[in-house]
């Protein structure tokens, strides 16, 4: 395996600027792409790479396929960018796959539907404080002005206990890539103890994959520019959340405070404060040890009798979860070439300062509310897609007849099953939520593509 | 909503002994391949895609041809197009798949007295055809298929409906018991004892009366297959090992001079014909998949491919018959045509959920399998002693299968809904009520509603 060239790579790809709470994301429509191509040139050295730590601010920036086109990237090379990612995010039958239909319809997105400008760029903004991140957006935006139009301003709003706004704390579990996040001092079997440690093609383009095959890189005929080496795509998606609606569903279900909250975990496969419902199957810990928010893979609960089958966490990951292998290793290498890298975060005022869900049942407020999806993952199809379409919008998710994800479910659907049931497996026999409203709405949405440096610097420098 | 399924009666005539012994029938593979006159290949395909329009954009419609039958899973009419390849031109056919309950002739005179209008209009595109002898001519262009995998063995289309209808009644009955907050009182009575106490007050007796057909076990045959050779083997240990020798020499050597075709050129034109066949994939719960390829020349890859596909079959049917191919869970039917004298192999599916998982399957869970079929086919990735490397080659596999993937034009299921897995545990839950179970296998049990 060769190793990373960690200044190579834009920074959030491998990290996730846990200390720098404060982030914007500026969605750009390029009007002089020349002017915009010497800007770029002239701020390589802003750029936050992966060999450093960024201390104050941080600066990532992408492109959409429109974006790449329009800077002059030469044919030969734009084609070898995947199908899903030249097709773009919004396309009708993307649509159909992603769950994007009736409310959740590109024709209804803030940006990035087919009735919104085109984006081209988006840049990411991180700063350690609010004044350092308006000091670096009002920067920005003065010596981009001239050039470009900008689309979006989508601001982030870090919550309590690093919780999304539903009340549940976020990102706890997240894959870790074999040369980047793992201990060269530690031998292979000892930093892939979990199963948790994917290779850095899942990740990086032009790196080995998890099949032990190189991902495919876009590059021009001689390979002369390795244009798509180490780059990787980013999804970017605006989920709104109807946390009112969430909970007053809840609300209504049980007449018992302490049952509502259950509930919600079950949907969920988490207790508010993050411990996973597989090892506190009745009651919320005081405190999460985080070293054991990871600490379970199902193989223990083959039927969901502690965390369901249908649930949250456990369809976006099923671990070791038996979908039709016998073995608890080949059901953790096949789960696995579908794993994304997570780099979201909530925005909007929270219904209740602390999140907690008796207020939420009660709060009321018309301020609008959601999380600022973010992922990165080197082959869109195989990895996002397959999370999104395969285990998230799928009522038959091994096994099941009518549940969709019961957080992210499209509900109720234009066609076919309702796919509002959210079976809870019990003894001796099961509990079923029927008739969940939908909860999560997309407002926008686009995939985007990060270039490494070396990339970055031949856009700026090509003028044909 | 919609998702309902018209109610099925519970006719008391399922005890009738007839009907019993046609729901045990073995699945049989319909496969017509008719040549297409060249002038009516557009209209056909326009034909076909307007028919498939209105059985998947009307729910409530019941076609005679399709609805109307109670002996077919599913089925498709597809226009294989005309084309050239690297070993000849093949002209444009049309490919009829259809997995039944019954024997050919049946089927077919059931079909042509549901609706032999729509037949016509569809056969009249093709070479040879004469509205008259319309029987004649579907069953003497029907093709045997060297495999055919079934996942739900000896379950009849009626049996699965029925089966879901069941599960649906028991459902809300459990349901309906649970939001009173009443099923509390039926643990100690007995909850199996309570649900079959339930579907006889309702006059739903057939459960009780049905007795599921298992599929043929492998151990007789393993056995007399294992008695036979210390038998045979002084006789056929030296030829048998002569040619075997001489086979695996002959692989090798194609092996290392077998030119694997690169799949990263024209990226455009690849992209686009992905698009197309991609229109119709994946609608809902079910898709189709039409592939075509051709073997590469020579006897030896014909041979070698037939003697794979026998062995194949010979497993799917006494192996993996309980729902799953290796692992692979998602299969309802597939199978493998040879075509075109012997140049063309042709893979018909019918699977559960996304491309993207079924491919991924076939990486993680069969590879071996299908490297062993389609190495001898032009275009699939290098393979070494015939079952390795091949579909491991994750990028160049996906790529060989998006390729050589057609437009499937009109597909029918009968029961699009329901996944081989809801069949399969639908089917779990009516044997129950005919078996007695220790506690064990009741907790099992009632962990399937």
């Amino acid at each position: 395996m060769q190793p990373i060239d960690f200044q190579n790579i834009q920074s959030l790809v491998l990290y996730a600027y846990k200390d720098l709470h404060h982030a914007t994301y500026l969605m750009l429509h390029i009007e002089h792409p020349d002017l915009f191509k010497q800007w770029l040139g002239d701020n390589i050295e802003n750029i936050t790479t992966s060999n450093v730590q960024a201390e104050s601010t941080a600066l990532n920036v992408a492109f959409t396929a429109p974006g790449l086109h329009k800077l002059n990237l030469s044919q030969h090379t734009y084609q070898q960018f995947s199908r899903e990612f030249k097709e773009g995010i919004a396309t009708n039958k993307r649509s159909q796959l992603l769950g994007d239909e009736g409310s959740n319809s590109p024709d209804n997105w803030n940006w990035g539907g087919p009735s919104t400008p085109v984006i081209d760029v988006v840049l990411l903004c991180y700063a350690n404080s609010e004044s350092a991140l308006q000091a670096q957006i009002a920067q920005i935006s003065s010596e981009l002005e001239a050039y470009t139009t900008q689309l979006q301003q989508l601001d982030t709003q870090a919550l309590f206990d690093r919780k999304e706004h539903f009340g549940f704390k976020d990102g706890l579990s997240q894959p870790k890539i074999a040369g980047a996040h793992t201990s060269a001092k530690k031998s292979d079997a000892e930093n892939n103890k979990d199963g948790d440690t994917l290779a850095p093609g899942e990740f990086l383009l032009g790196q080995e994959s998890g099949y032990g095959t190189i991902t495919p890189f876009p590059h021009d005929q001689n390979h002369f520019n390795d244009f798509g080496k180490d780059g990787s795509y980013l999804v970017f998606r605006q989920l709104e959340q109807d946390v009112k609606g969430f909970w007053r569903y809840l609300d209504q279900q049980n007449t018992e405070e302490d049952n509502k909250v259950y509930l919600a975990t079950k949907m969920v496969g988490r207790w508010p404060n993050g411990a996973p419902i597989s090892l506190f199957p009745t009651q919320e810990p005081e405190h999460l040890n985080p070293s054991i928010a990871n600490d379970f893979n199902y193989s223990d609960d083959p039927q969901g009798n502690h965390c369901p089958m249908a649930s949250h966490i456990r369809r976006t990951n099923p671990r070791a979860t038996d979908l039709g292998l016998s073995n608890e290793k080949d059901n953790i290498a096949s789960v696995n070439h579908h794993r994304i890298m997570r780099r979201g975060r909530p925005y909007g005022k929270p219904l209740h300062k602390r999140l907690s869900p008796t207020a939420m049942m009660k709060a009321d407020d018309t301020e609008t509310r959601g999380l600022h999806f973010l992922c990165f993952n080197a082959d869109l199809a195989r990895q996002f897609e397959f999370i999104q379409q395969t285990w998230v919008n799928n009522e038959k998710f091994n096994g099941l007849y009518n549940d969709l994800d019961p957080l992210l479910g499209t509900r109720p659907k234009e066609h076919g099953l309702t796919g509002d049931d959210f079976t809870i497996a019990q003894k001796p026999m099961r509990h079923k939520l029927k008739n969940i409203p939908q909860f999560v709405t997309t407002k926008g949405g686009a995939y985007f593509f990060m270039p490494s440096i070396s990339a970055l610097k031949q856009l700026t420098n090509n003028n044909q | 909503m919609n998702n309902t399924h018209p109610p099925t009666h519970y006719p008391g005539l399922r005890c009738n002994l007839l009907m019993t012994v046609s729901f045990h029938r073995r699945h049989i593979a319909v496969s017509i391949v008719c040549p297409i006159i060249p002038a009516n290949v557009t209209p056909l395909i326009k034909y076909l895609e307007a028919l498939n329009h209105t059985l998947h954009s009307r729910p409530t419609l019941e076609h005679p041809l399709f609805h109307k039958i109670k002996t077919h899973h599913f089925c498709r009419w597809t226009v294989l197009p005309a084309s050239t390849g690297k070993h000849g031109t093949y002209p444009a056919q049309l490919l009829f798949e259809s997995n039944i309950d019954e024997s050919l002739d049946q089927y077919l005179e059931r079909l042509i007295q549901q609706d032999r209008g729509t037949l016509t209009a569809i056969y009249q595109h093709c070479e040879g055809f004469e509205a008259a002898s319309i029987e004649r001519y579907l069953s003497e262009h029907n093709i045997a298929a060297p495999v055919h995998f079934r996942g739900a063995h000896y379950h009849s289309q009626q049996q699965i409906q029925d089966d879901q209808a069941l599960y649906k009644e028991l459902e809300s009955f459990i349901n309906e018991k649970h939001s009173n907050g009443s099923l509390i009182n039926y643990f100690d009575l007995g909850l199996k004892e309570q649900l079959s106490k339930t579907l006889k007050e309702k006059g739903i007796n057939w459960p009780f009366e049905t007795m599921q057909k298992q599929p043929t076990p492998y151990w007789p045959r393993l056995l007399g297959g294992i008695a036979l050779l210390p038998a045979l083997l002084p006789f056929i240990a030296l030829p048998l090992a002569i040619f075997l020798g001489a086979w695996y020499i002959a692989l090798r050597k194609h092996e290392k001079t077998d030119i694997p075709e690169i799949h990263n050129d024209n990226m455009a034109a690849r992209h686009n014909h992905i698009r197309h066949v991609t229109q119709e994939e994946q609608q809902a719960i079910q898709s189709p998949m039409t592939s075509i390829v051709e073997i590469k020349p020579g006897r030896f890859r014909l041979l070698t491919l037939k003697v794979v596909l026998w062995a194949i079959n010979l497993l799917a049917d006494i192996f993996y018959n309980k729902g799953k191919l290796g692992s692979i869970n998602t299969i309802h039917f597939a199978r493998w045509l040879i075509i075109d004298n012997n140049k063309r192999l042709v893979f018909l599916s019918n699977y559960d959920g996304s491309w993207e998982n079924y491919l991924g399957d076939f990486i993680d869970r069969a590879a071996v399998g299908l490297t062993a079929v389609w190495s001898n086919t032009e275009g699939f990735p290098a393979a070494k002693h015939l079952l390795f490397q091949g579909a491991k080659n994750d990028i160049a596999f996906k790529a060989y299968a998006r390729k050589s993937q057609l437009k499937t034009h009109c597909w029918y299921s009968a029961y699009p809904e329901l996944t081989l897995q809801n069949i399969l545990n639908n089917s779990h839950i009516r044997q129950g009520f005919n078996r007695p179970m220790n506690d064990k296998q009741l907790s099992k049990w009632l962990a399937r509603f």
